[in-house]
């Protein structure tokens, strides 16, 4: 009996640590080189874009690289290449900007606080908020088409000038400047709401004395990031008749602008070596500087707003 | 005896404070305004042009020409061209942005992560015209040079890769999550039965993320519908039913996109009361209800993965 | 097809271990192991021997690393984290964690299941035919066949018999739980590890588990983490108790057949914690 047992301990620890080596066969094997091809794969997949667009940007500041100079920033467009600027298009493109940037705070910072401080969780409520993130996904032609069809048919007013360029725009980036705002609402802790009101101020009081401060920093950079979107917007801009080339910077909101993206467009048609590598690179480059660097600054709050919580 | 005069309300201060709420409020019903002022003005410019033209014309005839004559307004070149140009960036796009949030999800490295992350990130935000330039001075060249010498200056191919790289943070943040919303339980199940990384991530964790993937597919189909830059620069303006059958001739030569059509008509000198410019509005409309319905099937779909692990 | 082979000797075999007297069959032995999450040292110089169709429970106060001790066997705190073991953990004499030895191998020997029962988002059948689905298998009757036995073994076959495609996450939780084990079956470990595979569970459905394990020792060799004591003396056969020492590691203090553990405790420690949580 002893002995029997004995090799049934012997063979079954044998099988024991076969079955642990070689089970079920080479499946895993099979599995494993599928998993390393996927796993390249993937890893391609994620550096395709960044390693093509990083290719694209070396050839354009490239090509942009001896268009780009003091001249090229000071002087108006031309039908020469080697004439030609952008600073018309470039303030017009910063006053539209701006006049943006005044509009879309009030407005957007107003609706924020609305959905996050004074409306009930109600049905409307959820409606509204709807409402908002459907229009974040409404093609920006189409934002265009309402200031052509009401500011400039409706209204009445001209085409193509600074104001209704910038009233077309405010509203396209508005659901950014919203959202961006109530989710820096929403960061402040309630806590402090409470503590503001079990002192008895109203709650507009509270609103602006805590909340609106505490959230400014996470509102900002919202509102740059939407700022930099309304920079690079071209379709609307057309639809409401903004010229594509201009030859004198605006003066006021009521004269007729052109922006820089819009320049792009109407140099990205014109033949000739000086346009296709020379100017348009350069306007690109400038474009792409502006736009990195308010990106930048908005990453910048965004750090320092972190770092002092 | 205390004063109770201090605790009552003063009518000044109620008045400044339902002021105050007022304001704000009239802030956000703006943005109800603004999808009411958007769905008016489509639909009565629209309307008058349904009156000159039969909405028969448009949905059948497969001639868009609004600007030179003989006039005529068919849509259907125009869908054609959108759906070549939303299928070629989708290609790209949808792919690329899924196998993106998969490596990001499931194998990359935190720190790698808090790289590449913001670097995806940085492709949404280029402006679509100088993807539109990038497509027509350095992709065609480039296309034509290597895999296509018979490729047009303006095609549609160039402008689809260029607009599906731009969409690739689109599906790959909104997969990303999806992804990282599946428990990890359910991963370590999996890990327990002796089945490789490959497999869990396969058979386990996509399925169980497949209502937010959908749903970043139908949003990033959704941006190349609407974009226009992009196609009118680097598209040409070529409006024409694209035939599928014959890829070469449908891919390699320039398309025009509901969009881009657009931009034609509003680039051109037509009077405000034509019916070349109503005819704008009525591709408008078609427009904002295509991309109106695909955001909401995008959201039901995000509404179903957020529903199931919260 | 070496694997079919496998199992029918072993069946021999163990009618024959049945024939003659009960007798010990160790099937895993842990010399010395030591664990370490990255600096922090876990588990200290742990030395005790599973046997075949025994189960082995796992007790001692929360904390004291127990789980991460049952992880150990089947390497899923590599999964976790910086993990690293000294010692060895044998299993038919070769130890687990030499290089040469494929987890992934390992785990299909040595199975788990979870405290939270973790049905994947799928049909009962996808789920408890998962295992030889992606070891190669695609016979659809042989699935069904793996599938039912495994159901039946788990004592949820009854109760879910006709109804294999609707979806794991419509049963109850004590159904999941044993729908988790039949899982684990399906892929005829030899040792399955449970860790507190009842705390999420009902009374009566921990009562239906605990049935289980006892007819699922016929078959397999169970070790399992569990915080219940009154649990561990109506379950198990053998049982270990641990504690933590000064520099919070985990340690072996008292291992032995469980009737002996908690009757007749040789370590002071031991009686401590029986008598104040078990008296």
């Amino acid at each position: 009996m002893a002995a029997q047992r004995r090799s049934v301990d012997e063979i079954r620890s044998d099988m024991t640590r076969n079955a642990v080596l070689e089970f079920a066969g080479d499946n895993i094997r099979t599995e494993r080189i599928k998993g390393h091809v996927f796993t390249a794969f993937c890893i391609a997949a994620t550096l395709f874009g960044i390693v093509s667009l990083a290719a694209l940007l070396v050839y354009v500041f490239w090509d942009a690289w001896g268009w780009l100079d003091w001249q090229f920033l000071t002087e108006a467009p031309s039908r020469f290449a080697d004439q030609a600027g952008i600073f018309p298009t470039l303030v017009g493109s910063v006053f539209v900007v701006a006049m943006v940037a005044v509009l879309s705070l009030p407005l957007g910072v107003g609706a924020a606080v609305y959905l996050e401080e004074y409306a009930k969780r109600n049905l409307l409520r959820r409606m509204i908020q709807m409402n908002i993130s459907n229009l974040a996904g409404v093609p920006s032609i189409v934002y265009g088409l309402l200031g052509l069809g009401f500011f400039v048919s409706t209204v009445g007013m001209p085409h193509g000038i600074v104001i209704v360029g910038a009233f077309t725009l405010t509203l396209k980036v508005l659901p950014i400047v919203i959202v961006s705002a109530q989710e820096a609402i929403r960061a402040v802790p309630d806590s402090h709401r409470y503590a503001a009101m079990g002192m008895g101020t109203t709650r507009w009081q509270m609103v602006h004395t805590v909340v609106l401060p505490e959230s400014l920093p996470g509102i900002l950079t919202g509102m740059i990031i939407a700022l930099a979107n309304a920079m690079g917007e071209t379709a609307p801009l057309i639809m409401i008749g903004a010229a594509t080339t201009i030859f004198t910077a605006p003066h006021s909101i009521t004269s007729p602008f052109s922006a820089l993206p819009l320049q792009i467009f109407a140099w990205s048609d014109l033949p000739g070596e000086g346009f296709q590598h020379g100017v348009t690179p350069a306007a690109i480059v400038v474009l792409l500087v502006i736009l990195l660097s308010m990106n930048g600054l908005a990453i910048f709050l965004r750090q320092r707003f972190s770092q002092r919580n | 005896m205390m004063d109770y005069k201090n605790l009552l309300k003063q009518p000044l201060r109620s008045l400044k404070e339902n002021a105050m709420g007022m304001v704000f409020l009239l802030c956000a019903v703006l943005s109800v305004a603004t999808t009411v002022g958007i769905v008016i003005v489509l639909l009565s410019e629209a309307v008058i042009f349904f009156s000159e033209v039969s909405v028969i014309e448009f949905l059948t005839h497969t001639r868009w020409s609004p600007t030179i004559k003989p006039f005529e307004f068919g849509v259907l070149p125009l869908i054609s061209g959108t759906l070549t140009f939303t299928f070629l960036s989708a290609l790209v796009a949808l792919p690329v942005g899924l196998m993106a949030a998969v490596y990001l999800s499931e194998y990359a490295a935190e720190r790698v992560r808090a790289v590449l992350k913001p670097a995806l990130e940085v492709l949404a935000g280029i402006p679509t015209v100088v993807y539109g330039y990038f497509a027509l001075v350095y992709i065609t060249p480039f296309l034509r040079q290597t895999l296509f010498p018979g490729i047009r200056t303006f095609n549609v191919l160039s402008a689809s890769i260029v607009v599906g790289i731009m969409i690739i943070p689109t599906v790959a943040s909104i997969s990303e999550d999806a992804l990282r919303a599946v428990p990890r339980s359910l991963r370590l199940a999996g890990y327990g039965l002796g089945v490789t990384k490959f497999q869990v991530t396969m058979t386990v964790v996509i399925p169980s993320a497949l209502s937010g993937i959908v749903s970043s597919f139908i949003l990033g189909i959704s941006r190349a519908i609407g974009e226009t830059m992009a196609v009118t620069i680097a598209g040409g303006n070529m409006s024409r039913i694209v035939n599928w059958l014959r890829p070469a001739d449908a891919f390699l030569r320039p398309i025009q996109t509901m969009t881009a059509a657009m931009v034609e008509i509003g680039m051109s000198d037509v009077s405000g009361d034509s019916v070349a410019y109503r005819s704008l509005f009525a591709v408008g409309l078609a427009l904002f209800l295509l991309t109106l319905l695909l955001n909401i099937a995008s959201e039901v779909f995000k509404s179903r993965y957020r529903e199931k692990y919260e | 097809m070496s694997d079919i082979k496998i199992q029918t000797e072993d069946q021999d075999f163990r009618k024959t271990e049945e024939l003659g007297s009960s007798d010990l069959d160790p099937i895993l032995e842990l010399r010395n192991l030591s664990f370490y999450y990255g600096d922090f040292k876990a588990l200290s110089d742990i030395s005790m021997t599973i046997y075949r169709n025994k189960i082995t429970a796992l007790i001692g106060p929360s904390g004291c690393g127990k789980s991460t001790f049952l992880r150990c066997f089947n390497r899923m705190n590599e999964l976790m984290s910086d993990a690293r073991v000294e010692g060895e953990l044998l299993l038919g004499g070769k130890n687990v964690y030499d290089s040469d030895i494929d987890p992934v191998r390992l785990r299909r020997d040595i199975g788990m299941v979870f405290q939270q029962p973790n049905p994947f988002p799928k049909s009962i059948f996808d789920n408890v035919t998962y295992g030889p689905r992606m070891y190669g298998t695609r016979n659809r009757a042989e699935l069904r066949r793996t599938a039912e036995e495994a159901l039946k073994r788990a004592a949820l076959w009854d109760e879910v018999e006709g109804r294999l495609d609707l979806s794991a996450l419509s049963l109850s939780g004590g159904q999941q739980q044993r729908l988790c084990i039949a899982r684990a079956i399906a892929v005829e470990p030899e040792i399955i590890l449970m860790d507190e595979p009842a705390s999420a569970l009902d009374p009566i459905a921990t009562l239906k588990i605990e049935d289980l394990m006892r007819d699922l020792a016929e078959n397999f060799t169970i070790v399992i983490v569990t915080h219940n004591m009154q649990q561990a003396s109506r379950v198990s056969d053998y049982t270990a108790f641990f504690m933590i020492d000064e520099e919070r590691s985990g340690y072996l203090v008292e291992y032995g057949q469980t009737q002996q553990i908690f009757m007749n405790p040789q370590n002071q420690r031991t009686q401590d914690y029986i008598t104040g949580r078990f008296g």
